[in-house]
């Protein structure tokens, strides 16, 4: 989904007009995986006051076909089910709106059968044609989706002459609404494309509402759907339309079909407010005004003693990581290897996790969290700080190139501003000093920062993934495939051998293709050290003592759908 | 009068024309639109490039661009933004009545309390309520707005929760609430939503008022027609309120004038304290993000209301002073 920005804070905000002027105790009773414990018979009705999904501001869409980052999905989820779902319990694949599917051997055609009786809000059926619609639409030049990447990653035949206009629909889906059956063909093997399936921007749309209320079959104007009452085929729907740094809000939906957990919304009604400082909105829970926000770093600690067994702590699927832009003939390429192992290995991420975040994160052992199908601790070789060992490396690096560190031109140590990112960046100058590499600390706009960094602008990075999906290749491949630079592989990174692990991945299931995709970490992180990943996110939302069995999944989205409130 | 008015109003056209002019010269080389047009997160394509060129025009020349952008600004539409999905006026809509609504009350909250603390400092002068008024004024200008923002919050938002006091006690830590309003009055509970809001945004000006306030009082009590007036035998009160204070009032008015127009648009950080759905956050967030219509259409009406504003505060001058006279060459 999505590579974090961060939750900025209001000393952003004021660099930023700044900025704009001048060009003109720990918790007794903590919560389980993911989710607070639930508590007694589901109640239906009440309203949910909700200040944390957009506790930092709006989302940039609520579009299925254009949401691109969590904030912007959080909405998107609620209104929409896919063919499939990861269930938030086990972290695997479950049927959704398809309750079941086939593929060949080799993993080049999937079939999906659609469930009968499954409708939008409005009464239109679900069909297979509306999963179509969707996937062409999404994969359009002329909507400009930043999310189309996932549809694209599935590579149905005819995915690149869409997305070149050379064509408006995919020559590879077949979507038959007599038998109910969505077919891909697909141009390599993919065995995952069921869990792939779970994610939003695959959903289906109601192509007969979304023209009619865009008043037009043009795609490029049906960006404009989000702007009104969209209607979709989730547990909830929009009781209003979206009221721009204000307010989403939404209400049951009454002819839902009851999902994978069989079952409709609980609440009558969901009031996600619109915040532009997360500090504010965390407030605004003190003072019980909110039923749910999301705390602030500083505030952790605090929180989970003042509320304990009220807030959903969780381990959440992302990655929090500096990393070296390969490019960089300073840092990047084979002849920089013990230099970036050295870097590696001086990092004090123990540092971060008290300083920076008030041990609200988990120290990162490897790039791919736990909870990820085929994790295996210990993979990763330069998660314990080792300075001495650091400056041996430094030293033999010094010989083999004949440079000398003291001498180096600074390597910048590249952030966006705001999210604690300039504590890391203060943490990692003093590791380096302490290491005899010069360094400095560059600051970046937060709006443009990961642009530049696309661009090979940045010299040592800060980065972060949030997954997807529950996938492994999700976790590699957006990151370090050579197709990912101009991306998400900010890195710059491009080793044939780590793409030829990809690939085979790909083709394989269950352990074997976990084996390959370790394989390919261990490529990206010991063999070329790419990247230093530094902890793991955990969620971080506190909620009222009325509000029951709220869960926020491993890939950061709440449960809504399975709160009630008392 | 007439004459003179009509200058002023005409004054609009120039003063627009000028800060359109450089505002969109600024956005012509601050960088290109289309990634944040396209999101701005990912890599764009070249189809997707030309197809985004191709829908906002980009591709014609800039001075094509800037015709059609005053040609469509005379027809009163601001485009739509890069970022949001909806258009300029839709935006406008929403967020100007919330902040001139916060901007008002911030206003007379400015005039009620400084005022009344600069007249009651000059009057009294070197008293307790003179020392305190210069303390206070002192302080409130130092503490930033956003820690004044937040002092508002915990005392009278978060504190009475945690005291499980009554919702008498309470107010709201953040928001504009029910938005229910007649014109600028709050109706119903709105005012608990306004009341810490507008004092916040209206601290730092409410001190300077006082304290110009108090100088210029200070000045008028010395004057000849004050010494009359107490002569005739008029009260305290009455030579101070109608003779004092509306003498004093021209410079403290002309601030005040200036205030609102600069309080309308530039309440980012009360805005963003108190979540407040204003213009100064929108700019803000649009000149961040390269939105160029936003920036351009919100900040094109803020210019509008500075002008119109300081017409007003011109035109005010002849109650407090009847001496003052417009009309060019005639006035005296």
């Amino acid at each position: 989904m999505r590579r974090m920005r961060g939750r900025a804070s209001l000393a952003v905000l004021i660099v930023c007009v700044a900025l704009v002027a001048a060009a003109c105790s720990s918790s007794k009773k903590t919560s389980t995986a993911g989710g607070s414990g639930s508590a007694g018979t589901p109640v239906v009705g009440g309203t949910l006051n909700d200040y944390q999904q957009y506790a930092q501001g709006e989302p940039d869409h609520i579009d299925p076909d254009l949401a691109a980052d969590v904030n912007s999905s959080a909405t998107g989820q609620l209104l929409f089910d896919g063919l499939t779902e990861n269930d938030y319990k086990t972290g695997k694949v479950v049927p959704q709106v398809s309750d079941r599917w086939t593929h060949n051997d080799n993993f080049t055609q999937w079939v999906f059968h659609i469930r009968s009786g499954v409708t939008f809000s409005n009464g239109d059926a679900v069909l297979p044609s509306s999963f179509a619609y969707a996937w062409n639409r999404i994969l359009n030049p002329a909507l400009a989706s930043e999310v189309a990447y996932i549809p694209a990653t599935l590579g149905i035949k005819g995915t690149a002459d869409v997305q070149a206009g050379k064509a408006a629909t995919l020559s590879g889906l077949t979507a038959d609404d007599g038998a109910m059956t969505l077919t891909l063909n697909l141009d390599k093997p993919i065995s995952f494309v069921d869990g792939l399936a779970a994610h939003l921007s695959m959903s289906p749309l109601d192509q007969k509402d979304v023209e009619a209320k865009t008043g037009t079959t043009d795609v490029t104007k049906t960006a404009k759907y989000e702007q009104g009452i969209m209607i979709g085929n989730g547990p909830f729907i929009m009781a209003e339309a979206w009221k721009h740094n204000v307010s989403i809000t939404l209400a049951r939906n009454p002819t839902y079909w009851g999902g994978y957990e069989g079952h409709k919304a609980y609440l009558d009604k969901l009031v996600f407010t619109i915040s532009k400082d997360l500090d504010s909105a965390y407030g605004a829970f003190q003072g019980g005004q909110a039923d749910t926000a999301y705390i602030p770093a500083a505030k952790y600690q605090e929180a989970l003693t003042t509320y304990a067994g009220h807030v959903a702590n969780g381990p959440i699927l992302g990655i929090y990581d500096w990393g070296f832009n390969m490019k960089d003939p300073e840092v990047g390429g084979p002849a920089n290897l013990k230099l970036r192992q050295a870097i590696a290995l001086s990092i004090d991420r123990d540092a971060m996790i008290t300083r920076t975040y008030n041990n609200s994160r988990l120290k990162a052992l490897g790039w791919t969290p736990p909870g990820v199908p085929g994790y295996q601790t210990g993979l990763y070789q330069f998660a314990e700080r080792d300075l001495t060992k650091a400056k041996q490396l430094l030293s033999e690096w010094e010989q083999a190139t004949g440079k000398k560190a003291a001498s180096l031109k600074p390597i910048q140590v590249n952030f966006n501003i705001g999210s604690g990112h300039d504590i890391n960046a203060g943490i990692i100058k003093g590791n380096l000093d302490e290491l005899g590499v010069p360094s400095v600390v560059v600051p970046h706009e937060s709006k443009t920062y990961f642009k530049d960094m696309r661009k090979g602008l940045g010299q040592f990075m800060r980065s972060g993934w949030i997954a997807d999906y529950t996938s492994y290749d999700n976790q590699l491949y957006p990151s370090f495939d050579t197709a990912g630079i101009g991306g998400d592989n900010i890195y710059q990174y491009s080793s044939a051998e780590f793409d030829a692990l990809i690939d085979k991945a790909r083709a394989q299931t269950g352990a074997d293709a976990e084996a390959t995709y370790r394989q390919a970490e261990d490529v990206a992180l010991n063999k070329d050290v790419v990247a230093i990943p530094l902890n793991w996110y955990k969620g971080a939302v506190v909620y009222a003592t009325r509000v029951q069995n709220v869960v926020q999944s491993p890939l950061q989205f709440v449960k809504y759908d399975s709160i009630w409130v008392k | 009068m007439g004459g003179y008015i009509l200058r002023r109003a005409l004054l609009v056209i120039p003063v627009v024309v000028g800060a359109v002019t450089l505002l969109f010269a600024a956005f012509l080389v601050t960088g290109d639109p289309v990634e944040t047009i396209a999101g701005g997160q990912r890599a764009v394509s070249a189809t997707t490039r030309a197809q985004i060129i191709h829908k906002y025009g980009l591709d014609e020349p800039s001075y094509v661009r800037y015709g059609r952008y005053i040609g469509r600004l005379v027809r009163g539409d601001l485009g739509d933004s890069y970022k949001q999905g909806r258009s300029v006026n839709d935006i406008l809509r929403q967020d100007a009545p919330a902040s001139l609504r916060l901007a008002i009350w911030a206003i007379i909250l400015e005039i009620l309390i400084g005022i009344a603390a600069g007249v009651i400092a000059a009057v009294r002068r070197y008293s307790f309520l003179d020392a305190l008024t210069t303390v206070s004024t002192t302080m409130v200008v130092a503490i930033p707005v956003f820690v004044l923002g937040y002092l508002f919050q915990y005392v009278f938002g978060i504190l009475p929760n945690k005291q499980n006091l009554g919702s008498w006690a309470r107010f709201p830590v953040q928001g504009i609430g029910p938005n229910h309003w007649f014109l600028f009055i709050p109706l119903g509970n709105q005012w608990k939503f306004l009341l810490f809001p507008a004092l916040t945004l209206a601290s730092v000006s409410t001190a300077v008022v006082a304290r110009m306030t108090r100088s210029t009082m200070l000045e008028v009590m010395k004057a000849d027609y004050m010494r009359t007036a107490a002569a005739k035998g008029l009260t305290k009160n009455a030579i101070i309120l109608k003779h004092g204070l509306k003498n004093a009032m021209i410079p403290v008015v002309t601030l005040i004038g200036l205030d609102l127009a600069t309080l309308i648009g530039s309440a980012v950080i009360t805005e963003t304290v108190f979540n407040w759905p204003g213009m100064g956050s929108e700019i803000a967030r649009a000149a961040v993000s390269l939105d160029a219509p936003v920036v351009l259409g919100l900040t094109t009406l803020l210019v509008v209301a500075y002008v119109v504003i300081n017409l007003l505060v011109d035109l005010s001058y002849a109650f407090f002073d009847p001496r003052i006279r417009y009309g060019g060459a005639e006035a005296r």
